[in-house]
């Protein structure tokens, strides 16, 4: 049943791009089938599968049950939400303490999950430097030694000024 | 040219960056959950600052590295680290549950090294060959080339080939994402942002499609904690020459069917050591000691899953083609260091192409003598816990998807790649298509799209005595035969069951 959820989730989706197709610019010196030609063959191609692939499921009976929930379970749901707050979190707080919240979050929370419990202090003290020590290394390499612009964070500029 | 050539990859930077691709490689192959790709991806924002050169020999590394590492979770944990080391299973832990883990590890490694230089051979030979050939080629020829990759890498990848065609059906749609080629007026699917005008970027998708569903995976499994079997104690496990002359046949076999294997898209080391390791039992005189311990066996598998880095990297570098999921990545990363990867490629630089080649020689000996040497340290490393490697490795992969275009956006939508290959990977529908339509879609609609123009219709294209014509026939038969022939083997197992 899942399965045919999803199928019927990605027909839909197919449905509205087929439509949306009809509103690509067009150009009246192209004559290669125009910006919608690709799109609309990808989309009746992709169509025709899910179909069949439904009818697959429909006629085989397949009880299998489709993977899905189990992402939004236990240390899955965790990794998956510290890894969302991280990425939106990057532009406000700016990465580097975004990255160590990230990584204070998560390798704390997975030690706790591996032992059951959070070690001795001199264990809490080590990774959690390390971690501090890792999101430092990374945001000097990558903007001091590749110049690249990581963001500052917009919280910061508003506080300053 | 030649001294050129050697000047590029004989210098220390060089040797030295191989040999560190290696070790990374290795590593990253060693550990189930951690892939080649992976370890490709997170090295990207660092190839960015360097020259071409130097980036193409820590690919290299990583790639050689990467596709032997699996071999040695596999003896010794009975999990391969990669999906090219199943085969390598078989054989090897039956070994190291006699005692002869230190065996397995030393035929295995050697078995690396001899097919990763036998197709670094062929890759001397037929690239060069195959860009020739190429250089003649019209858009249609593309057309029918990149066509003919997509329909191979759904008939052969793994699991059911109508999952496989939605999967490449969602990768080809993805790729419609952007600027039309050709006429450029149109903004598809842009839904009115400045962002997705250029389309997703490869590595985003690449990172959310394959690397971070398998970091999620992982958080759930934390507390498995592997016990390794032991690895004797010795500076450098070499394989004497008795059995090197015993197994000679069944390294040179391997090693042709890995590198064929390789040349084909989507297939990569796991089906070709299937193959190769069905084909030695095939031949031996002693099939029933195949998965017992059978030292051939490990052999087989070893020899032809690194046979096919060469293999793979053929179609790259001539056609643009990428053979298997490393090399679509490596591919993202050699275009972001603006090397031109096609038939052009041995024409315009030929020093970097034949030093690509050659670094893919000195990698497989540095892998060789890696492994040889570290065998003990590697059955180490296969203990360290998750908890601290996970969280790292995602932190890094997030901060490489925003080095590439400095772009917070790529990162919101990684999410929505990553939700889509965990659900497309756990329900079996393969992600390799994906990712290859994703990377040949492009490739495709602008030569189909030059085709009309250039010849007038669909129909004078499609008619007309070419290689793209027979290309494009051979796509479209090869799915229609394999469709029938499973549709056969299903009505007779029905008639049979009644």
């Amino acid at each position: 049943m899942g399965e045919l959820v999803f199928l019927a989730l990605a027909l839909a989706v197919c449905g509205v791009l087929y439509g949306m197709s009809f509103d690509f610019k067009t150009s009246v010196l192209d004559t290669s089938g125009g910006a919608a030609f690709w799109p609309r063959i990808v989309i009746v191609f992709l169509a025709c599968f899910i179909i069949f692939r439904g009818i697959q499921v429909i006629k085989n009976k397949d009880n299998r049950q489709f993977v899905f929930g189990e992402l939004f379970r236990g240390s899955r749901l965790f990794f998956l939400l510290s890894l969302t707050g991280y990425i939106v979190l990057f532009k406000y707080v700016g990465y580097l303490v975004s990255t160590m919240l990230f990584l204070l979050i998560a390798v704390n929370v997975f030690y706790k999950i591996t032992r059951d419990n959070f070690g001795s202090v001199r264990s809490i003290v080590t990774r959690n430097a390390v971690v501090v020590a890792f999101a430092f290394g990374c945001y000097f390499f990558f903007a001091k030694v590749v110049h690249i612009a990581l963001p500052q964070g917009t919280i910061w500029s508003g506080i300053v000024g | 040219m030649f001294v050129e050539v050697l000047q590029n990859i004989l210098n220390p930077t060089s040797l030295l960056l191989i040999l560190a691709g290696v070790v990374l490689g290795n590593v990253f192959g060693a550990i189930p959950g951690l892939n080649t790709p992976i370890a490709i991806a997170l090295v990207l924002p660092i190839t960015m600052i360097m020259d071409p050169v130097p980036s193409v020999c820590l690919l290299m590394g990583i790639y050689m590295g990467g596709v032997s590492g699996g071999l040695v979770a596999a003896i010794l944990l009975k999990i391969p680290g990669t999906a090219a080391a199943v085969a390598t299973v078989f054989d090897g832990y039956p070994m190291a549950q006699k005692g002869e883990g230190t065996r397995a590890l030393t035929i295995g490694a050697f078995a690396s090294f001899f097919g990763g230089i036998f197709s670094s051979v062929m890759l001397l030979i037929l690239a060069p060959l195959l860009s020739k050939i190429a250089l003649t080629f019209g858009p249609w020829e593309y057309f029918g080339a990149s066509i003919l990759a997509l329909s191979l890498v759904t008939v052969l990848a793994k699991g059911n080939m109508v999952k496989g065609c939605i999967s490449l059906g969602i990768g080809l749609l993805a790729c419609c994402v952007g600027q039309s080629p050709i006429d450029g007026v149109a903004y598809r699917y842009a839904f009115g942002s400045a962002h997705l005008r250029n389309g997703f970027a490869l590595v985003a998708v690449v990172i959310g499609v394959f690397a971070l569903p398998e970091i999620v995976n992982n958080a759930a499994r934390m507390r498995e904690i592997p016990v390794v079997e032991k690895v004797d104690r010795k500076f450098f496990h070499m394989l004497d020459f008795q059995s090197i002359k015993k197994y000679i046949r069944a390294f040179l076999r391997s090693s042709v069917i890995g590198t064929v294997i390789g040349i084909l898209p989507g297939l990569g080391g796991g089906p070709a050591a299937m193959v190769s390791y069905a084909a030695a039992k095939k031949a031996s005189k002693t099939p029933e000691e195949f998965g017992k311990g059978c030292e051939e066996g490990v052999v087989a598998a070893e020899a032809a899953n690194n046979a096919t880095t060469g293999g793979a990297l053929i179609p790259l570098l001539s056609l643009s083609v990428p053979g298997d999921t490393a090399t679509a990545v490596m591919m993202g990363a050699l275009v972001v260091q603006g090397i031109a990867l096609g038939p052009k490629l041995s024409m315009d630089q030929p020093v970097l192409f034949r030093t690509i080649i050659f670094a893919v020689f000195i990698a497989n000996i540095f892998m060789f003598l890696y492994q040889a040497s570290t065998l003990g340290i590697m059955a180490k490393i296969l203990s360290v816990p998750k908890m601290y490697l996970m969280p790292y490795i995602a932190a890094f992969c997030i901060t490489g998807i925003f080095c590439l275009n400095s772009n917070a956006f790529d990162l919101y939508y990684t999410i929505g790649f990553l939700i889509l290959g965990y659900v497309l990977d756990k329900n079996g529908y393969p992600t390799a298509p994906l990712i290859l339509g994703l990377i040949l879609g492009g490739m495709v609609e602008e030569n189909l799209r030059r085709s009309i123009v250039y010849y007038g219709s669909f129909a004078e294209c499609a008619f007309r005595m070419s290689v793209g014509t027979v290309l494009f026939a051979i796509a479209v038969l090869v799915p229609v035969v394999t469709a029938v022939n499973a549709l056969r083997h299903l009505k007779k197992g029905r008639k049979e069951e009644m």
